[in-house]
Formats: structure tokens, sequence, C-alpha cells
């Protein structure tokens, strides 16, 4: 394969990463490695490297749209944002202690953990009846946004300050070990264990992936894990999927975008449970 | 079940989030230019590659990976300032990859900065923290390459 011909193989299989990653709150990441190594047949180290870059365009492009339109909750970002950088710099170093095929396992684990947990919670719209609890006081992490969708305004309480802080460290360490945003993992301990309303749960992980990823980048960019040549058409690909992604979200209401997301869920948690015993590589 | 710091919220109104020099919105709009414009230096080395070294190369030779031996690209911080008084195509790219970093950075200090104008101290130190932790980042990555 020539070089511009490579080139644009990867920007437009990443402009579709992009679309999906905006409208599932996914930096793209679980996405872009896998079409990376599978179909690419790339090496995982520069997957990753492209993946963390292309992260942070993604995060940037689409935090912009929601940090204007208010669904984005920056408080509750920044708050949780505490834990995600210092476990992604924990993992970025823990990268060279902890075998890959454990980490899958475990991954694959949570993951498929995520999907059953938000399958049986398909029905609720909207979370009721939650208050904030000490924490959340403490910073006024409530918030409130206008949906569209459901065309008023949504006032929301948060709760689950303390676990919800601590999942967010392990979801910064995966973000580290394997150079994805872990918006997977972001937007269920919000949606799940803090109880915000899934479109702000979405927007915000958004928001916090990047600031993630830049905790780890210049690690792997001292590891010369990112390869410009793959990273450009990856970047731009993604950061122009992101804004697509960004425009379609406000059209689903948060079931179908529930939906969308346990089908992702599943399939991500299978592909790596199989790559932890080594019969999908 | 309500206890006695639920009764104490206090509710945020939309003008107050959106106040100060760096408000919410000022993020947002920083974000997105931001962010357009290291993309579009990344773009700018792209374009600059396939103009100076034409479009008929192996893709293969610049995309395999072998552990023992250094990257044909810049991946240390001096190497990539030669690289880029150079005009090195490449160079400029991963310019644009590290402009992302530091615009992510930079916007958690424009909250702080913010959030210490609205006199909210809390949040002003949540996010004193997140910037010197980012910060360190670079620092411990620096000293581990």
């Amino acid at each position: 394969m020539n070089t511009l011909l490579f080139f644009l193989v990867l920007f437009i299989a990443s402009i579709a990463a992009g679309t999906l990653g905006a409208i599932l709150g996914l930096g793209g990441g679980v996405i872009l490695v896998p079409f990376l190594t599978l179909a690419m047949g790339l090496d995982i180290h520069y997957a990753i490297g492209a993946s963390l870059v292309s992260v942070i365009a993604t995060s940037s492009g689409a935090a912009a749209a929601y940090v204007r339109s208010k669904v984005s909750n920056l408080r509750v970002g920044l708050y949780l944002s505490m834990a995600t950088t210092i476990g992604a710099i924990s993992g970025a170093y823990l990268a060279g202690v902890v075998s890959k095929q454990a980490l899958y396992i475990i991954f694959g684990v949570v993951l498929g953990y995520s999907a059953i947990a938000m399958l049986k919670k398909r029905k609720s719209e909207l979370p009721v009846g939650i208050k904030n609890d000490r924490l959340a006081n403490y910073f006024k992490l409530n918030g409130s946004y206008h949906d569209p969708a459901l065309s008023r305004n949504v006032d929301y309480q948060v709760t689950g300050s303390v676990l919800g802080l601590g999942m967010m460290y392990i979801a910064g360490a995966v973000s580290g070990l394997l150079g994805i945003g872990s918006g997977i993992l972001k937007v269920p301990a919000m949606d799940l264990v803090m109880r915000l309303p899934m479109k702000v749960s979405s927007a915000t992980s958004n928001f916090m992936i990047g600031i993630t990823a830049a905790a780890s980048v210049g690690v792997y960019f001292l590891r010369g894990s990112i390869n410009p040549f793959i990273a450009a058409p990856v970047a731009i690909g993604v950061l122009l999927g992101a804004i697509l992604g960004t425009h379609f979200l406000h059209r689903f209401t948060a079931t179908s975008i529930r939906t969308v997301f346990i089908v992702v869920l599943v399939f991500v948690s299978a592909q790596m449970l199989l790559k932890g015993v080594g019969i999908y590589h | 079940m309500a206890t006695k710091e639920h009764e104490l919220v206090v509710e945020r109104s939309p003008e107050q989030a959106s106040s100060g020099i760096f408000s919410e919105i000022f993020i947002g709009t920083l974000l997105k230019y931001g962010v357009f414009f290291s993309i579009a230096i990344v773009a700018l080395g792209a374009i600059l590659y396939f103009v100076k070294d034409g479009v008929g190369g192996k893709a293969a030779k610049l995309v395999s990976y072998s552990a023992n031996t250094q990257p044909y690209f810049p991946h240390t911080l001096s190497a990539l300032q030669t690289a880029v008084t150079h005009l090195d195509p490449l160079g400029i790219v991963t310019l644009g990859f590290l402009l992302l970093v530091f615009l992510r950075i930079f916007q958690v200090l424009l909250a702080a900065v913010n959030y210490l104008l609205q006199r909210d101290y809390r949040l002003t130190l949540v996010s004193v923290f997140v910037f010197l932790v980012l910060m360190s980042s670079l620092i411990l990555g620096k000293a581990g390459g």
C-alpha cells in the first residue's frame, strides 16, 4: 500500500470511529485500537499512541460543543479528574509491570459487568429522587441542562461521590495502561453510581477523557509510541467524526444511546476476554 | 432519606455558572479554536510530508515497529525542537500533538483562575490539584525517558 492510500484509509476509518465515539461518550479508542491492530495490522504500541492522541482531539472537539450547550458538568468533570489523572499516570507506569493478558481479562470482566448493569436499567430515562451527598454538596456538583429531546430543563443532583472517585481512579489507570479514553468505564461510573442523567454522563465523560489522556501521553511520546504518520490521519479523522457525532447526539433519546452503548460494551468485552486467554490476537 | 446535608443544597443559577472572565463558555470556545489550530498544524505537517516525499512511498516502511531500533520520528522534546526548526514535516505533526496536550493543561489552569475569581475556593483547589498532576506527569515522563 502506498503512503497516500494508507493515509486515506486510516483517515476515513477514523472519521467513522470519531462519530461513533462522540455519540457514545467514548474517545473512540476502543474502536480504533482493534481496527488499527486487526484490520490494518499495525503494532499495538503505535495503535495505542495514535489512539491516545485521537482521544484528546475527540474530547476537545466534542467537549467544546457540550460545554457551550451546558450538558457537560465541568464541576463534576474537574472533581473526578483528580482521580483519573493520578490513575492515568499510575497506569502508564504500571504498563511495564502488569501483564497485558491479565489486564485484558480484568477489562473484559468489568465491561461485561457494566453491560449487564446497564441492561437492567434500560427503562429509566432520567434518574428520579436523587439527593446530593455530603461531597456533592461541598463542591456543589448538582446542575441542570436543557434537553431538546424532552423539550424541557432537567435539574439533577449527585450521589455516590466517593465511590465514583474510586471508580475514576481505576478508569484513569486503564486509560494509562491501554491508551484508551476509558469513557467506557467513566460513563457507567457517573450513570450508575453517581446517578447523573445519561446525557450529562456522556458529555462530562467527553470533557474528562482528554484531560485523562493528557496525563499519560507524555510517557507514550517519550517511549516513541506516537508515530506521526499513523497518528496524523487518525487524529484529524477522529476530530471530524466527533463534530459529526456531536451534532447527531441531540437527536437521540437517552434510551437509544444506551442501547447502542450496551452493544458496544458486549462486543468489546468479548474481544478483551478472548485476547486475555490468547484465543484472539 | 433526607438528612441534614441534603437540605443545605444551594442551587446554582445558570448566570453563576457562566460568570467570570474565564467562564465555562470561554473555556468551550478556547477548546474549540485551540483544537482546530492544533489539528491544522497536524494537517499542515501531513500535507508538507506528501509535497516533500511524494505519494508513491511504501507505507509499511513508515509504520513497522521495532522495540530495538530508535524510531525515525522525533520522540524527545530536544529532537522535536530540532525537527521543527528544520521544518521536518513529521516534526510539525508532532508539534501539533503536543499543542493539543498543552491546550488541555492550560484549560484546567483557566478553570482554576475562573473559580478563584468567583471566590469558589473549593473548586479552585480541585482545579489547581488537577493542573499540578498534569504538569508533574510531563516532568515524571521526562525523568522516565
